[in-house]
């Protein structure tokens, strides 16, 4: 512990005013921020025109935090996404993931994209050993874990299998796997349950929720379904239609385990409705 | 089974068959057209000759293909990866495939002489644009979101390339290989057409000059069985490689 720390516990309560701020930051409890984005925008150049794809994103996202970004089909959700993970570049404002600037792409990160992306010339067991291996990490202890998490959801006896030879929700699955194997600190998913059926996607919510519950961590969670992103999250951000911007920023109440059944308590529905009304409102969904 | 090898096999026999009774009946002349027992009889007594000259062929076709597929997705490689280099490069390919490689093939010959050189440069010449165009494009389908990931797990550069974009484009590139290695053998025997002493094209035109049937149509099925055995390896070690892919999946 720092001397400061040390201070700010015990001796010298006339230390503590004037440095608290540094104190705060130090102190184990205290909210720290995993990403801050202030005055984000983004502008595509095309042939004829520039739009803009994100107008003004300030918002700040802290560690630990399961955070949902809900908002129609291009709004530019998957672009902040992939603005946060460092693929590409603002055009404007500060973004910064875990107190450094991103210049670049983010490895301390596991991602999980819209289509699994898993190799088809690889198993499923190599397509999440891939992380170890481009991380050059201990093999065997990524061989286990990756075993572990592989059991975990269910595919078992499906280590040695070709993704072809898996459904969409398996493949879904085994992509999560992957983006879990390194235990990063920060997790990212851009729509990862968009192209499964309603029935499949119910399971996968729930199996994530576990996951993430076991071994808690920074979440960004891109959907534009409403009550996937209130039955997972900590806080939804409601964004606009393009240009993209974050006009709500909602905290869910709601304890955790949540079962499926959350979704009919009034608590559940009053969210749903409130971010409905934000929909119509921007409207997003017209009568 | 029955699909895959009976059917085609009784289809062969059967043509084989009605071609030795059309020429045994006297309807075509033996010398224009011999039939398969007259043939096969020339196969087995000038075997030696045959190998000899097969030897040769093979040789050409297999330098001009493999330099081919080596200049042809290296040069794709390049092209994709230094843009600068396509504007540049791009257009002198697109040209020298306009040329006739046939008609080139005298120029050649004077340039590098006579021997297996000129003959593998023509192979090489027909053979590498088809490796070449769809190696650029396996390279270039590659989605964003697999080299993204890349960039999340640090692997960039070679690790990029070797474990997601040539795994992509080696469906393409092999589809390239076929072509080539059937261009590559047209190459070599044409070759030999233009100024050869050796080889199963000289041979050709020898029992041509000759009018020895018999060994024209020799020299004809030991070409057709050797293009096809290439054909065959490539498409061989295309399912090693390509076990994984849409095109190969056991039905």
């Amino acid at each position: 512990m720092s001397n400061v720390a040390r201070a700010f516990e015990g001796e010298g309560p006339d230390v503590v005013p004037s440095r608290r701020t540094d104190t705060m930051e130090r102190k184990p409890n205290a909210v720290q921020p995993a990403i801050e984005i202030h005055g984000l925008k983004k502008r595509f150049d095309l042939k004829n025109e520039t739009v803009t794809a994100l107008n003004d994103i300030n918002v700040t996202i802290n560690k630990g935090e399961f955070v949902s970004i809900v908002g129609p089909s291009g709004c530019g959700k998957s672009t902040l996404l992939f603005l946060m993970a460092g693929f590409t570049q603002p055009s404007e404002g500060i973004l910064k993931v875990n107190g450094k600037p991103v210049t670049g792409p983010v490895t301390d990160l596991g991602i999980v994209f819209q289509r699994d992306v898993l190799f088809d010339w690889k198993t499923v067991l190599s397509n999440v050993m891939i992380q170890a291996e481009m991380r050059k990490l201990p093999r065997e202890a990524a061989l286990e874990k990756a075993r572990y998490l592989i059991a975990r959801v269910g595919l078992k006896n499906f280590e040695n299998a070709y993704p072809w030879q898996l459904s969409g929700g398996m493949r879904q699955r085994v992509s999560i796997c992957r983006a879990l194997l390194h235990d990063a600190p920060l997790l990212m998913m851009d729509e990862p349950f968009g192209a499964l059926d309603a029935l499949t996607r119910d399971q996968m919510i729930i199996d994530l929720q576990r996951m993430w519950m076991e071994n808690p961590r920074t979440a960004i969670f891109i959907t534009h379904d409403i009550a996937e992103a209130i039955f997972l999250s900590d806080r939804v951000l409601v964004m606009s239609p393009r240009p993209g911007a974050i006009v709500e920023d909602i905290r869910v109440d709601l304890p955790r385990p949540r079962e499926i059944e959350i979704r009919d308590e009034p608590a559940f529905i009053d969210y749903q409705r409130r971010i409905r009304k934000i929909f119509k409102s921007l409207e997003v969904i017209h009568s | 089974m029955i699909m895959r090898w009976i059917l085609p096999a009784l289809s062969f026999a059967l043509a084989v068959a009605i071609w030795e009774m059309t020429s045994r009946a006297g309807l075509v002349a033996q010398y224009i057209l011999p039939s398969p027992s007259v043939i096969a009889k020339e196969l087995y007594v000038q075997r030696d000759l045959l190998l000899a000259h097969t030897y040769v062929t093979a040789l050409e076709i297999l330098l001009g293909f493999a330099l081919a597929v080596f200049l042809g997705v290296g040069l794709a490689v390049l092209l994709v990866y230094v843009p600068v280099f396509e504007p540049i490069i791009y257009p002198w390919l697109v040209v020298s495939q306009v040329i006739p490689k046939v008609a080139i093939a005298p120029l050649l010959l004077m340039w590098l002489g006579f021997g297996l050189l000129p003959k593998v440069m023509i192979a090489f010449l027909v053979a590498f644009f088809p490796v070449l165009i769809d190696t650029m494009i396996g390279l270039r389908s590659v989605e964003r979101e697999p080299i993204y990931l890349m960039q999340s797990m640090g692997a960039k550069g070679f690790r990029s390339f070797w474990h997601v974009r040539l795994p992509t484009a080696l469906p393409h590139i092999f589809g390239g290989m076929k072509v080539a290695i059937t261009l590559a053998a047209v190459g070599a025997i044409v070759a030999e057409f233009v100024g050869s002493n050796t080889g199963l094209g000289y041979l050709l035109l020898f029992a041509n000059g000759s009018v020895n049937a018999p060994l024209l149509f020799a020299a004809l099925v030991v070409i057709s069985v050797l293009a096809l055995l290439l054909y065959w390896a490539v498409s061989a070690s295309e399912r090693v490689f390509l076990g994984w892919h849409i095109s190969h999946r056991s039905r």
